[in-house]
């Protein structure tokens, strides 16, 4: 470290203004004349200069663009025109992989030798919107338009078709997901690696062909496939593409694969996004051929056909989050930071009320759980309470009605933490700066309005010693009221009632300005809070989120912290509301109506506001004497690294007074469980509201005493949490969730409402009938060999079920009998589509979950 | 071969002639991807793609470069990089935003993990190799203006114009960033406090 005093910011920017010519005249003369005189700017100047070199000629290379790529584009000047009529596949190496291998089927198209068309190929991950139907139809047009006259029938020249885990499922990918299409064209899908990724089993309705893959073996080992080292050009044959109202389907064609973890993603031209998908495959049957159709059909109804030990379970829900099942035996642990946002479940909500299903990559499945009341009783002299609760799976069979103990099955585990209540009276006071967004845009639905509302009743809860400030901004930020006592209440409501839209959104600025008012009314023994009311469309791009993030962070340590509360629905860009949230310690909310604003507002005021542990940690220890594999139920975005847990540098979540948060576990138990053994350990870590306090820690085992028997006998808050757990998965994106089963879920969500009787719970059980009907629409527009295909799964892996019951042998045979009726109508449908020229099939398979 | 201008080799591009671009592609390749790797972090696929998301926007929409820069080279080259350096920047942002969220969460988990091995690390690696992982632990925003400054070879001024930033910011964020630089590769410099006192004080142009 140097021995001089450090140079001062505004000193050092001078500095680096003068080494890059950036000065005036007068300036640089100034510098000069002080370099001349200090001993200390020379030093400076010296280093500055030796990091320029050092950092430069480390960077001196020139970088290029690979060979072929630049080729590409050369070849496409004076091309512009047939741009979009044509697919080339281009190879997408995965970030970081070195040689990801690209291999590509080639759909015979006698004569067609057009290369060097580039189609521009996007990656990205799911916050695309799904796709609107209109556009897919529009793109079904397209395709037909542009189809070449002299185009040949095709018929791909394989078809494989992987398998889940150990069972026979089949490798499936969902391109529900894969939606929005902002130009049309659709036409292909390259596979990139991902060894992060966890397993999530998809549906594929169908999907244009695939371009590559490769991926890992068990021990991590990269497997990579090239049958075409330079892969040739791949020019679809027009394709079948059938719009549905989550994207587009078309057949999965895949070359020969080694088993594997693969990520496909969703790749096409026209800025079509796509969510990279998982799959297992592990063992890969060939199932189609040129010669072979007959043995193609037989290879696909022996797919269909239930394994040992399958149960219907792995029909049901079989997307459940994205984190993976994970052995015990390997990783005990399950570390992750708590959340305690709810705006998932009020943005879900809203679309539901417009007879809209939310999109998939909206729905956090812990923001659902935690949206609702707590129900463990609060700690009396600690800031949080730890409780657990075990109770069997809710889908170990086809008929939850049944479930039996059995130590082997599948169970759900809720941890749950209480934060401590406080009564109004003896909570810090609040130092509050109200950053309200005035822009045009919030005039739609009357959201400001919604946020005077909200400010209004709040105004009428703060005591009188507490202060509140208040800055708005849309061009530009200006303060409206500056810090004043809550003893005059009106300042704050007539300064309220002159608030109206206007202008652009200059989330920045506004900000900038509350900060400024916060810092100036800082007290480190109040609650200082900003509080952020936008309909997020600050027109400011990602960089300006990252500063903005940056300048969030840095006021929370000096004790002020931040919370957003979003307003109106739509074009909610709720990932910048959230991400600042989470910088500045406080949480996102999500405003909908005078209902949630009084919540949000009013009821939670102490819970929102007022933080009673920070940085809370939860870990969850694992015996693998009893717990053979876990998996975590949603918190995907909140994994904190294991070795973290007591590393108090690592930000995580805020523990707010009043709230609880849950975190559901799915286990599979084993081992000889007598007695009352612990079989794992629930830890919490936290750091006390007040700087400078010793970190928190406690532990709760887990025992297998903890456990309802049935799921019906588990208390009526854990079945609450685990009945909103599986609507969020369901709707995060499991078209594997047949009628059925959603209907059971329904069912199950009716039987428990009464005992809760909370109206949130009522209000939920009607969203829950309302994505029964919209999932059900979409069910109904995808192709028939699917629909038959799935039929038939789930009756091969009901029968066996019931085989292994040994009971009931009526409806044994009746299962039997269907199953051959769908047997034969697979393979009229398949015969059929053997004979349509120019037609790829329409292949999707649910396979069962991985693991 | 003379060198000719980048409005000359636009012109050319436009009436359809392949090698005025791949001209333009070659002179301007380098520092687009280091923007875009920049700003892509360790995403050099997607900063790859990226760049040529703008080379494909420079083939579809070329912009026509105003009569105010015409006949000036370093000022149509000047035009040109801001142009393509600001398409660059959105196709990134586009490409980036949808994954920040998740991308920050596995950052802020991976941070830790560097700092365990940065210590000896620097030591046994090369200087480039330091460069590379302290470039990486810069601040995206710094990443950006610092690569636009030292290897697009951009004013002030035009990275202002090129992020959309303030030109005071920029300043800013080239001196954090070069400061956070200075202090991670001090053992790198090859300067001593003391001896750089020494040349320093005796009027030597340390440089």
């Amino acid at each position: 470290m140097s021995g001089h005093e450090e140079l001062g910011q505004r000193e050092h920017e001078r500095l680096c203004g003068y080494v890059f010519g950036e000065l005036t005249e007068a300036e640089r003369a100034d510098v000069e004349r002080e370099l001349a005189r200090s001993p200390a700017l020379r030093a400076e100047h010296a280093k500055l200069v030796r990091t320029l070199e050092v950092v430069g000629a480390a960077g001196s290379e020139p970088l290029a663009l690979s060979e072929p790529a630049r080729e590409e584009l050369v070849a496409a000047v004076g091309g512009a025109r047939d741009w979009n009529g044509r697919a080339t596949l281009r190879l997408a190496a995965a970030a970081g992989i070195a040689a990801a291998a690209l291999v590509v089927i080639r759909l015979a198209r006698p004569g067609d030798r057009d290369v060097g068309r580039a189609e521009r190929l996007h990656l990205a991950d799911g916050t695309a919107p799904a796709c609107a139907p209109e556009a897919a139809a529009a793109l079904q047009t397209q395709l037909a338009a542009t189809t070449p006259p002299t185009a040949q029938p095709t018929r791909p020249e394989a078809i494989y078709i992987g398998r889940f885990g150990s069972k026979p499922g089949v490798s499936v990918i969902d391109l529900n997901s894969f939606g929005q299409t902002q130009a049309p064209g659709v036409s292909s899908f390259s596979g990139t690696l991902d060894r992060t990724s966890g397993l999530g089993a998809y549906n594929v309705p169908n999907l244009g062909g695939f371009g590559g893959a490769s991926g890992f073996d068990a021990a991590g080992t990269a497997l990579s496939w090239a049958p075409h080292p330079n892969p040739p050009p791949l020019v679809f044959p027009p394709l079948s593409v059938t719009p549905y109202s989550g994207g587009v389907q078309g057949a999965l064609l895949i070359p020969p694969l080694q088993p594997g973890m693969v990520t496909i993603a969703g790749v096409a031209d026209g800025g079509l996004c796509g969510n990279p998908s998982v799959v297992q495959i592990d063992a890969i049957t060939r199932m189609l051929s040129e010669q072979g159709s007959a043995a193609a059909c037989d290879s696909i109804l022996a797919a269909c056909r239930a394994t040992s030990g399958e149960t219907p379970r792995d029909m049901y829900f079989r997307f459940w989050g994205d984190n993976p099942f994970v052995e015990a035996r390997a990783d005990r642990l399950s570390t992750f930071a708590i959340d305690q946002d709810t705006a998932s479940y009020t943005l879900a909500r809203s679309y539901l009320n417009q007879n809209q299903l939310p999109p998939p990559a909206s729905v956090r499945t812990e923001e659902f759980v935690n949206a609702f009341r707590p129900y463990v009783e609060p700690p009396q002299n600690d800031a949080l309470a730890l409780t657990c609760e075990l109770a069997p799976s809710r889908f170990p069979t086809a008929d939850p009605a049944s479930v039996e103990f059995a130590p082997q099955q599948r169970w759900t585990l809720a941890c749950n933490v209480r934060g401590r209540d406080v009564v109004p009276q003896e909570r810090a006071r609040m130092n509050l700066t109200f950053v309200v967004d005035v822009s045009g845009s919030m005039r739609e639905g009357n959201r400001l309005d919604l946020v005077k509302h909200a400010l209004g009743l709040l105004a009428g809860e703060l005591f009188a010693t507490d202060t509140v400030s208040l800055v708005t901004f849309s061009t530009e930020a200006r303060v409206v009221l500056p810090p004043t006592a809550m003893a005059n209440r009106a300042a704050l409501e007539s300064a309220l009632s002159e608030l109206s839209p206007d202008g652009g959104t200059n989330a920045e600025a506004g900000l900038v300005l509350g900060y400024a008012q916060a810092e100036a009314m800082l007290d480190p023994q109040a609650n200082n809070r900003v509080v952020l009311c936008s309909d997020g469309v600050a027109n400011i791009g990602a960089t300006e989120q990252g500063a903005l993030s940056e300048r969030v962070k840095a006021s929370r340590e000096k004790g002020i912290l931040l919370n957003t509360i979003g307003v109106g629905m739509g074009n909610l860009n709720d990932a910048l509301l959230e991400q600042l949230a989470d910088r500045g310690d406080g949480v996102c909310r999500y405003v909908d109506s005078a209902q949630e604003a009084k919540k949000v507002m009013v009821d939670e005021l102490t819970g929102t506001l007022e933080t009673i542990a920070r940085d809370v940690k939860l870990q969850v220890e694992f015996d693998p004497a009893y717990v053979l594999r876990w998996r975590q139920v949603g918190y995907e975005n909140r994994a904190v690294a294991d070795a973290d847990f007591r590393n108090d540098k690592v930000d995580a979540g805020e523990a707010q007074a009043g709230r609880q948060t849950t975190a559901l576990y799915e286990l599979d138990l084993g081992g000889a469980i007598d007695g009352d053994p612990v079989i794992g350990t629930l830890r919490a870590r936290w750091q006390p509201v007040r700087r400078g306090g010793a970190p928190q820690e406690r532990a709760l085992p887990i025992r297998i005493s903890d456990a309802a028997w049935t799921f019906g006998a588990a208390s009526a808050g854990f079945r609450r949490s685990a009945l909103v757990a599986q609507a969020a998965e369901v709707l995060r994106g499991s078209v594997h969730a047949r009628g059925d089963s959603i209907d059971a879920l329904v069912e199950e969500c009716e039987r428990l409402a009464p005992e809760l009787s909370d109206p949130a719970f009522y209000e939920f059980v009607e969203l829950v009938r309302r994505a029964r009907e919209l999932l059900n629409a979409r069910y109904a527009a995808e192709p028939e060999l699917q629909r038959l295909i799935d039929a038939l799964r789930e009756n091969s892996v009901r029968r066996q079920a019931l085989e292994q019951a040994a009971r009931d042998r009526q409806q044994l045979d009746e299962l039997q009998r269907r199953s051959s009726e769908l047997e034969a109508q697979i393979r009229q449908l398949l015969e059929a589509l053997q004979q349509e020229p120019a037609q790829t099939l329409k292949l999707g398979y649910s396979g069962s979950e991985g693991r | 071969m003379d060198h000719p201008s980048d409005g000359e080799l636009l012109l050319r591009f436009r009436r359809g002639e392949t090698e005025a671009f791949r001209a333009l592609v070659l002179r301007h390749e380098s520092a687009l991807l280091r923007h875009a790797r920049a700003l892509a972090a360790a995403d050099r696929t997607l900063a790859e793609d990226a760049v040529q998301d703008a080379l494909i926007r420079l083939i579809e929409r070329p912009p026509t470069l105003p009569d105010s820069v015409l006949g000036e080279c370093a000022s149509e080259h000047a035009y040109l990089a801001a142009w393509l350096h600001k398409v660059t920047r959105n196709a990134c942002m586009d490409r980036l935003r949808s994954e920040s969220r998740r991308r920050r969460r596995e950052n802020e988990r991976a941070a830790p993990e560097l700092d365990v091995l940065r210590h000896d690390a620097v030591e046994h690696d090369d200087t480039k190799a330091a460069v590379e992982r302290e470039m990486a632990r810069l601040s995206p925003e710094q990443r950006e203006v610092l690569a636009l400054r030292l290897f697009a070879d951009r004013s002030y001024a035009e990275i202002a114009e090129i992020t959309g930033k303030k030109v005071g910011t920029v300043g800013w964020l080239i001196s954090t960033g070069l400061r956070a630089l200075s202090r991670e590769l001090e053992p790198l410099l090859g300067l001593e406090d003391e001896r750089a006192e020494r040349i320093t004080s005796i009027g030597g142009r340390a440089s």
